[in-house]
Parts: C-alpha cells; structure tokens; sequence
C-alpha cells in the first residue's frame, strides 16, 4: 500500500479510512521505517544517532500530522521532516562537541591509515559510496535523495524546501565533483 | 557508459547501511512516547494545589506592598514644588505677632494693630493715635517690625543690618491709619482710606514710607 494514493491531510480527522491515530503512525511505520533511518544515517554517519532520529521523525510525523498539507505525497512530507531533523541536529553545539571529540579519538586511532590507502583497499564500490558520504552536506543530501531515494527533482525541492532549477545546479556540481575524486581515488 | 551513481541504492542497501535497520524495540519506543502525549495529566495532589495557591497569594500580596511602597515614595510634582517653596519663606510667628501687639498697645499707646502672613507676604495695619507725629509713626513702626524680625529669626539683634533676614524672605507691608479710623474696614480694602504705606525691599531690608491718601 502506498500513502501517496490514501486521502490526504487535509480531511484528517484523526483516523485516516476508519484507521485511528495509533494504526495510521504504524502503517507510516512500517512503509518507511527503514527508508528514514538510512536517510538519517547519511546525515549522521553515526547508527545510534540515526535510530534515535528516526524515532523523533515518527514521533513527529505524530504530532504535526494535521500541518502535512496536500501539495506534497506522504513520503517527501517524511522525508522533509527526517531532513529538518537531522539539520537541526548537525547545527546544534551538542553535535559540534561530539564532533570535535570524535575526530580527535578517530585520530589517535588509526594513524598510519590515511584515506587515500583505505579507498584503495576497498572495492570500487565501497569508494563511491565513501566518496559520496564524504562530500559536503548540500551536494551529498541532494545526490542522495536523487540516487538512492529515488526522489525526483521536483519531490527534492519540496523535500528541501529549495526552487528546482537550484536542485538541478547543486545535482550537476555534485556529480562533478564526485567525478573528480573518483579519477583522483584511481 | 552507465552512470555508476544509478546503482548507488543496491551499493548502499547491501554494504554499510545492510545492518541499519528499524528494529521492533525502536517501534516501540515511538508508540510508548505517542501513548504518553495522549494521556491525560495526572491529578495532582492537594498539596501541589494548596502550596500552588499559597506561593499566588504571596506573590500577590508582595507584588502589591512593593508597589504601593513604590508609589507612596514618588510624591507628586505640585506637591513637592509647592513644599520645597514654603520651606524657603520663614513664618512669621502668631505668637510673636500677639506679643509685639501686646508690648504696642501697652507701651505706645497704638489702639489698633494686625498682622497676618499669606505667603511671601507679611501684611501689617497699625493703628496710631492722632496726636502721633509722622516721624514717631515711622520709628514705631520700624520698631514692631524689628521685634517680630528678631524674635522670629531668634538671632542677636546686632547681627540683623535694618530689619533683620526675615525681609530677605518675605514682602512687607504696613499700612498706618488714624485713630477714628475703623481697621476691619481698612483690612477689607486696604489699598486705599489709609495715610501710609509702607514697605520693605527684600534686597536692601530698608522701610520705605509713601503717602497713599490726602
């Protein structure tokens, strides 16, 4: 079942086709429960921070479920929430100290590792999908969310809350750049 | 050549996001927190109630003692204009204006003498009898004023050049008249129907004399 075809928010009346408010968070569950959490992975990079995240998204989805307005399908109206989420959790201090120590610990690690011998050591694959979780965050969301979510242009501006005509820019400097890289990695 | 991108999804699903899952236990952690947003507040015990109450009322009750202690600090302008006013002129004392009254009618034979202070204003009407020279009114008359001078300001005599520092303060005024003369009549019009009118310079404390009437 797909939510894109079910009534849409704006004749919510707290059950959706005689399902209560409890059934209808499980369906969105169970549709998209995996799709967010890996989505908020490739914000965060970290699984634990992405399970919680994805329990606030639904939490969320939950509690604004009346502000889902019709001009958009229920899965960009998750995403966007997953997306805002995880942004304001990467622009809070609490992430930046996590940050600074996390770095530092990583570090201390692995020394003689650099990344370009770890790309080498990993298969073609493993280094794009490394490459693309290693660009910056507004050419990385986009590449994602259109490769891997399989969004189109148009459901990423809405998901990102951005005028197409950027989206496309921002798909374009991202595929180049990645390019780049991947001749360099080689 | 293919895009390598397009098969991103099938790279990512099978390698690092293979065990980022949503897990059964995380599902219901959402429906535990949803469960606690729709359930009502507990009541809550009286003594949450009575100390809830109590802590208002004090609140209250200190907010308005502090604000009426702070109004009662702030007097009003006029108030305080008309205050700071009247603490510069010095009164004139009613016991000392009896008893230089007193010592006139005795001493120098003067029948009538008044005086009253309204303001700045010391207003005084003396009475002379006719047989009385200019000259002996005018030195009378500097004589009252002397006594109420001293005696009001309680500074030696010597000190005071002329009538003393109470002119400094207050205007002066006296108003002679002869004997078949009636006083109420020449206070409720006291401009005019009297022989002389004295009065006294607030800079110099001089009593100057000047002929009103005839």
């Amino acid at each position: 079942m797909d939510l894109k075809h079910t009534p849409k928010a704006g004749t919510y009346d707290g059950s959706i086709q005689g399902l209560s408010q409890e059934e209808w968070l499980i369906q969105i569950m169970d549709l998209y429960q995996d799709k967010v959490i890996r989505l908020a992975y490739t914000y965060v990079k970290d699984r634990k921070l992405a399970e919680d995240l994805a329990q606030e998204v639904f939490v969320k989805c939950f509690v604004h479920k009346e502000s889902f307005r019709s001009e958009s399908s229920v899965k960009t109206w998750v995403y966007a929430i997953t997306v805002n989420l995880c942004k304001d959790y990467l622009r809070s201090g609490w992430k930046k100290y996590i940050h600074v120590i996390d770095r530092l610990g990583k570090s201390k690690q692995s020394p003689s590792l650099t990344p370009e011998l770890t790309i080498v050591q990993k298969s073609e694959h493993e280094a794009l999908a490394d490459e693309v979780l290693r660009l910056p965050l507004k050419y990385r969301e986009v590449i994602l969310l259109y490769y891997y979510k399989e969004l189109s242009v148009l459901e990423i501006s809405h998901v990102l809350n951005k005028k197409e005509p950027s989206i496309r820019t921002l798909l374009q400097r991202g595929r180049e750049m990645l390019r780049r890289k991947m001749e360099k990695g080689r | 050549m293919e895009d390598p991108l397009k098969q991103l999804p099938e790279i990512l699903n099978k390698g690092r996001m293979k065990n980022i899952t949503f897990h059964d236990e995380h599902r219901q952690k959402v429906l535990k927190k949803i469960r606690q947003l729709n359930r009502p507040p507990a009541p809550k015990s009286w003594f949450y109630h009575w100390f809830h109450q109590s802590l208002s009322v004090a609140i209250g009750v200190a907010f308005i003692f502090i604000f009426i202690q702070f109004a009662q600090s702030i007097p009003e302008p006029l108030e305080q204009k008309e205050a700071e006013h009247a603490a510069k002129i010095p009164y004139a004392n009613q016991a000392i204006l009896t008893k230089a009254r007193h010592d006139m009618r005795n001493y120098h034979n003067v029948s009538g003498i008044d005086a009253y202070q309204k303001g700045d204003l010391l207003t005084v009407h003396i009475m002379f009898p006719d047989n009385l020279s200019y000259q002996d009114q005018v030195n009378l008359s500097e004589s009252y004023l002397k006594e109420v001078s001293r005696l009001t300001l309680n500074e030696p005599y010597e000190a005071q050049n002329y009538l003393g520092e109470l002119w400094n303060y207050v205007n002066v005024k006296v108003y002679t008249v002869s004997a078949n003369y009636d006083l109420l009549a020449a206070k409720l019009q006291y401009e005019s129907n009297f022989d002389w009118l004295g009065t006294i310079e607030k800079e110099d404390g001089k009593l100057r004399w000047e002929q009103i009437s005839k």
